[in-house]
């Protein structure tokens, strides 16, 4: 039985990595919520493949959080990661719920609810806009991705990438947006 | 961003950095609300702040199947490299263990490991043996002096080994038959001897050829010559007869259960597969193989030359002939004992005669001196 300090300085030796972007401190989490949640997903009439997406999804989860700086140690990493899995499955579950009554009875409660279709929509605009940033450049790409994914500030994003300053990755992002949205546009239309 | 390029002035949306901002979250929760509360009178703010969420929205989902992407090859490579490493520990632990076990036997069990190294040796060193030299049931694992001990007397209940209880003169009656070949057999103590006298002789090319066996088992070897039975003298009439024969002197002693008859009976059963107390294993070996000094001008297709040598483990008989015959699960040796000191073997379509000299069929060495 491992003691709580044990947990302690380990979840706190892995939150340290996430921090500090090393997406190796990962692997032991994978590793040690894999059964788990596996478990889980199999106990919910999900499949081994819908426990790692979970599992996936929940590391995913805590990264953007611990990288936001929104995170806030309440239980072991275990823990969170366990129950945030739990969370995305039951909305998969009752998304998928509401998929199967529209399906079997479209002439019924006419249930065309806002969150299925805009579901479909933003499924749709989402793999557009990652259709277009395969588009713009491997330059730009990153740097998209290290400010609104990642939310680097500009000097981290400068550093990272190698640029002269803040003020030189401020203008290269701006034109790197453009060059997204015209690719947007061009996709759009052509989806259209 | 679009559809707000005429009124720039009025609506906040104008400002691609807020729009950013706002989506993104970075603003303080006041300004939000404020922004919040335009955005409900403004359907085309609304329709610019949507747009911009979609983007960010879609970057962020791209960057998240990265990491995925990118966290499931780091668990797959971690994975491999870990099991590889498992592997190679396991690899060396099984070797450390093997290596031990070899030291251990090597320098602790003495004897029994060097007869064990010699056997293997011998096996792998004689190409020309056809089949894998079969050991008989009872010898198919050497027991060790305290399970033989163990094993006869619960063969026995606990008695004296009734094989010592007049078992010249009941097996005589009980087998007429097979005295015959007991006589002839007895022909054969003239040869058996000389080759006791021949043994001296060997004993340096034996050390030579035999240095394990040699150092081990020195003054418990002996070359007997084994006949070959022909079809019309094959006493298996005789055979039958004997045991026969003594089924009846069992029937008899379970009227009488606790007389010597009992354990003779018992006793009779038991020969059929071994030979006294000791097990006995069979092994074949090419003429070609045999030791120069007993080839000489000795050899006949009638008589099988034989090194048999007693140890702890049993009898083991070492026959060299002219080829070598298929022992399979279906054909097993079968050994009769006909008379105290004679059985016969069957190796296959093969049946030799062998006179075993008396001394070498009741006790394993050293035994003796365990009963008294």
């Amino acid at each position: 039985m491992k003691s709580p300090l044990f947990f302690l300085t380990t979840d706190a030796r892995i939150l340290d990595l996430i921090r500090k972007g090393d997406e190796e401190a990962l692997v032991p989490l994978y590793e040690s919520n894999r059964r788990p949640i596996l478990n889980y997903a199999l106990r919910n009439n999900g499949t081994a493949d819908d426990a790692q997406d979970l599992l996936q999804e929940s590391l995913v989860v805590l990264w953007e959080r611990v990288r936001a700086g929104k995170f806030e140690y309440k239980a072991r990493l275990s823990t969170f990661i366990y129950a945030t899995a739990k969370n995305i499955w039951s909305q998969r579950l009752r998304k998928k719920e509401r998929e199967v009554a529209g399906g079997l009875d479209p002439e019924g409660d006419q249930d065309f609810s806002p969150s299925v279709l805009e579901t479909l929509i933003e499924s749709e605009r989402a793999r557009l806009v990652r259709e277009a940033l395969d588009r713009i450049g491997e330059q730009c790409r990153k740097l998209l991705l290290l400010f609104y994914w990642e939310e680097l500030s500009m000097e981290e994003i400068a550093q990272k990438l190698g640029f002269a300053n803040a003020d030189t990755v401020k203008a290269k992002k701006y034109q790197c947006k453009k060059a997204l949205e015209k690719v947007l546009g061009t996709l759009q239309e052509h989806h259209e | 961003m679009t559809n707000v390029t005429d009124t720039r002035n009025i609506h906040w949306t104008a400002d691609e950095d807020l729009v950013e901002r706002y989506v993104m979250g970075r603003l303080p929760s006041a300004e939000v609300a404020e922004l919040a509360k335009h955005l409900s009178d403004c359907a085309e703010c609304r329709e610019a702040v949507e747009a911009e969420r979609q983007i960010v929205d879609g970057i962020r989902l791209a960057g998240r199947d990265a990491l995925k992407r990118r966290l499931a090859q780091r668990v797959h490579d971690g994975r491999s490299s870990g099991v590889n490493w498992y592997r190679i520990a396991g690899v060396a632990a099984a070797i450390v263990f093997l290596v031990t076990i070899g030291i251990y036997n090597k320098w602790f069990l003495g004897g029994e490991a060097q007869k064990s190294d010699y056997r293997a040796e011998r096996d792998s060193t004689a190409p020309t043996i056809e089949s894998e030299p079969r050991q008989p049931v009872l010898a198919k694992k050497a027991p060790s002096e305290t399970q033989l001990a163990d094993a006869a007397k619960s063969a026995t209940g606990g008695k004296q080994d009734p094989r010592r209880v007049n078992a010249k003169g009941e097996l005589k009656e009980a087998a007429p038959g097979a005295d015959k070949f007991a006589e002839q057999e007895a022909d054969r103590s003239k040869m058996i001897a000389r080759s006791q006298s021949d043994r001296r002789e060997n004993v340096a090319e034996k050390k030579e050829r035999y240095p394990e066996v040699s150092a081990a088992a020195a003054g418990e070897e002996l070359w007997v010559r084994g006949e070959m039975i022909p079809e019309e003298r094959r006493p298996q009439e005789a055979g039958k007869a004997f045991l026969k024969s003594a089924d009846g002197v069992r029937d008899e002693a379970q009227k009488k259960k606790g007389e010597p008859a009992a354990l003779m009976a018992q006793a009779a059963r038991t020969r059929v597969l071994g030979v006294g107390n000791l097990p006995l294993s069979i092994t074949q070996r090419r003429i070609s193989d045999l030791p120069a000094s007993q080839r000489t001008g000795r050899q006949s297709s009638s008589s099988v030359q034989t090194l048999m040598q007693k140890s702890a483990a049993g009898l083991r008989l070492t026959l060299f002939l002219d080829s070598i015959h298929t022992i399979s699960e279906h054909a097993p040796p079968v050994i009769q004992k006909i008379r105290e000191d004679s059985i016969v073997l069957e190796v296959g379509k093969q049946r030799i005669g062998y006179r075993i000299p008396s001394g070498w069929t009741d006790q394993a060495p050293g035994e003796s001196k365990k009963q008294k």
